[in-house]
């Protein structure tokens, strides 16, 4: 008796996970997957390649799937939700970029360099380039550009310096022509903001890793660590100003410039420095990779030793779950929970949050739809108008 | 009897069966020489008052310590030297001569580091404001990481003699290596940097780019110098090792390896203790060589 009750027991512990799993696999074979999340969030990807796809086994979502290295340092294209850059080790030692297009389920390899690291890709806001940080040089992490499509030489962005390291791009929003990045030398953080016209460079004088600008260019997010105590990250803001700089006359400076065989004007901006504050901190956990949604509305965020599993483990060193603030009241709500690491969110311009996790064994990029904005059907920014052109991407500066 | 199994049996089962371990985090060690693949051992600096030592057989004896090992590929004094005199750049009084270019160029990329963007106006700082520097004296530290980037090396390892007797056999010497690049991360490190919640400190961050270093002073009538004078002659001077130290330091170019012989033993069990310590212990302890409670060696020849 107890016998056949503890074989029971046994064998169904076991098979939970396979009839979930075997349900979705029927599902597959049915063709034309659809799949509805319990949150009601509809996956329209119907192409899997090996490595690349999508398939739901819950309201997380798992988007890449290497078995051999790892996925992870995922963005979103902001023009076309379907397509994210990533970089693997799945091919190299070394990271190298990936872009993949989940729609087609095609995925295509940007870097081909196994003797350096290329990480952290950024799309610029156009959709058309794609930022990220390399020690390529051999003596330093610096930023590099290239085009999102096609074949294209590399552009270095940070390449004259050679005595700090740059790492992390984030574009200033369409038309200012900026792009900021982490600058790491001699124990210090700061914030780097290089202008893409004039090549002058300048640090915010605030302390900042991981900086991400916000959809209308007028905050920066970062994390900083505190200086007493436990250096354990929280997660601050900036507000910035860009005002067109003007000649001594009283006119709009501005600098011409040929960009896909068109020559055009484009305005030269000043940026000023507004109030600093913190938007999520706290004394027993650390909150990192800051990333605002679409809309400016809301900020997600990774934790560390947050949840009690990453307590228990004392995991200082890896993200814990990826959490949601609402910055009209100051709420933060989880997205995920799972007791693996989560760490390095971005959203995509539909509102699904991309994220990487070694829930499965191996770091891959995993994707999301919080569970608050179900009831919010589109989350875009519509950018403001603005007086002065908005340039496109820059091409052989 | 036939209850227990079956508890057990089932407690087996039960305990196979569920996977409810929680999934640990990696952690990812790094050695911080591992990115190192080439050194250059620069010209000794003798900034002693006895100026009778040959820096050259110095320096190759530290260079043919550092090849031995196995860990990096060695540019000598001679052809660092060489190179870099080709660039401009000299060895003289125990100081290094810069050009006028390098010191330009590094001070204006350090100055950047002022342009610091504040709330309020002067916003459009000008870049020419940085005032051309074509002469003046570069941080060490910054001077050291210019020469290995024109050397195109991982790493420099300078060495500096700030003391030097020839009869007693006596060295005051400091050296450091430092990294070529300031790619302070590896890409470990930076991998590892974006998903921690705590800033950490790089190892090598101390003293800037150096990340090893030591300061000693070598003196053959100490009882504790010789008795690794002892155990070095063992190691590589079987037959001379039974004369002594006092005659076996008779031809000073033994001292010279023995000093680079130490600076080389420390810089492999400073930076992996695991891989080389048990090695250069056991060598001491077939010389015959045994600490005492201060942790120094005791000499059993006399």
């Amino acid at each position: 008796m107890c016998l056949s009750a503890g074989l029971i027991l046994a064998l169904g512990g076991c098979t939970e996970t396979g009839k979930t799993g075997s349900k979705l696999r029927n599902q597959e074979k049915d063709g034309g997957v659809v799949e509805k999340s319990s949150f009601g969030y509809a996956m329209d990807y119907d192409v899997k390649l090996p490595g690349v796809g999508a398939t739901s086994t819950d309201d997380v979502i798992q988007v890449t799937f290497t078995t051999e290295g790892g996925d992870f340092d995922v963005d979103v294209n902001p023009v076309n939700s379907n397509m994210i850059a990533f970089c693997s080790t799945r091919f190299s030692k070394n990271p190298q970029i990936f872009i993949a297009n989940l729609g087609e389920g095609s995925v295509v390899q940007k870097t081909f360099d196994p003797a350096h690291s290329y990480i952290q890709p950024k799309f610029s806001p156009d959709g058309n380039r794609l930022a990220f940080a390399s020690n390529c040089s051999g003596l330093s992490w610096d930023i590099f550009e290239i085009n999102t499509f096609g074949k294209s030489a590399m552009t270095s962005v940070t390449g004259e310096l050679r005595d700090t390291d740059e790492f992390h791009p984030t574009y200033a929003p369409d038309g200012f022509n900026k792009i900021g990045f982490s600058v790491i030398a001699a124990n210090r953080n700061r914030i780097g903001i290089k202008d893409r016209l004039t090549g002058e460079l300048l640090y915010l004088s605030t302390e900042g890793l991981y900086p991400e600008w916000s959809p209308k260019g007028d905050k920066i997010v970062f994390q900083q660590a505190r200086h007493i105590g436990d250096p354990i990250y929280h997660i601050g803001c900036v507000d910035v100003e860009m005002t067109p700089a003007r000649n001594a006359d009283g006119g709009v400076r501005s600098l011409k410039r040929v960009a896909n065989g068109k020559s055009e004007d484009c305005t030269i901006y000043n940026l000023r420095t507004g109030d600093e504050k913190t938007l999520v901190e706290s004394g027993d956990w650390a909150a990192i990779n800051p990333a605002w949604s679409p809309d400016g509305k809301y900020l997600a965020f990774a934790t560390v030793k947050k949840s009690d599993a990453a307590i228990k483990e004392n995991r200082r060193f890896a993200g814990d779950d990826i959490w949601v603030k609402d910055l009209a009241d100051g709420s933060i709500s989880t997205v995920t929970t799972d007791t693996a690491c989560d760490w390095n969110p971005t959203w995509s311009k539909d509102g699904k949050i991309y994220f990487s996790s070694n829930r499965k064994g191996p770091k891959n990029i995993f994707a999301v739809f919080p569970k608050f904005l179900v009831d919010k059907p589109e989350m875009a920014v519509t950018p403001e108008p603005k007086s002065v052109p908005v340039a496109g991407p820059q091409d052989g500066k | 009897m036939r209850k227990l199994y079956i508890i057990m049996l089932t407690a087996v089962l039960i305990t196979g069966c569920t996977d409810s371990s929680p999934k640990k985090a990696r952690m990812e060690c790094f050695d911080p020489l591992d990115r190192v693949r080439t050194v250059a051992v620069l010209p000794v600096l003798n900034l002693a008052p006895d100026k009778s030592m040959n820096e050259m057989d110095l320096g190759n004896a530290i260079a043919d310590e550092m090849t031995k090992l196995n860990r990096f590929h060695v540019t000598y004094p001679g052809d660092a030297a060489k190179s870099l005199s080709q660039k401009g750049v000299t060895f003289a009084n125990g100081a290094v001569v810069m050009p006028g270019a390098a010191v330009k160029s590094a001070t204006v990329r350090s100055e950047e580091w002022g342009k610091i963007i504040n709330d309020g106006p002067g916003l459009e700082a000008d870049t020419d404001q940085v005032a051309p520097a074509s002469t003046g004296t570069l941080d060490p530290n910054l001077q050291y990481r210019r020469l290995a980037q024109m050397l195109n090396v991982d790493a420099v390892l300078v060495t500096r003699i700030s003391m030097f007797d020839p009869y007693q056999a006596r060295m005051a010497l400091d050296a450091e290596l430092i990294l070529s690049d300031s790619a302070a991360f590896s890409s470990q490190e930076i991998t590892m940097l974006s998903a921690s919640g705590t800033a950490f400190a790089r190892r090598d961050q101390q003293g800037e780019r150096a990340f090893w270093w030591m300061s000693d002073v070598f003196d053959s009538e100490q009882k504790n110098t010789r008795a690794r004078i002892l155990a070095f002659s063992q190691r590589y001077y079987t037959r001379e090792h039974a004369l002594g130290p006092k005659i076996f330091l008779r031809v000073m170019s033994r001292f010279y390896d023995f000093v680079a012989y130490e600076m080389s033993r420390d810089l492999a069990i400073v930076t992996n203790p695991k891989r080389y310590a048990p090695e250069y212990e056991q060598a001491e302890k077939q010389a015959g060589l045994k600490k005492d409670k201060n942790n120094q060696y005791s000499l059993s020849y006399n």
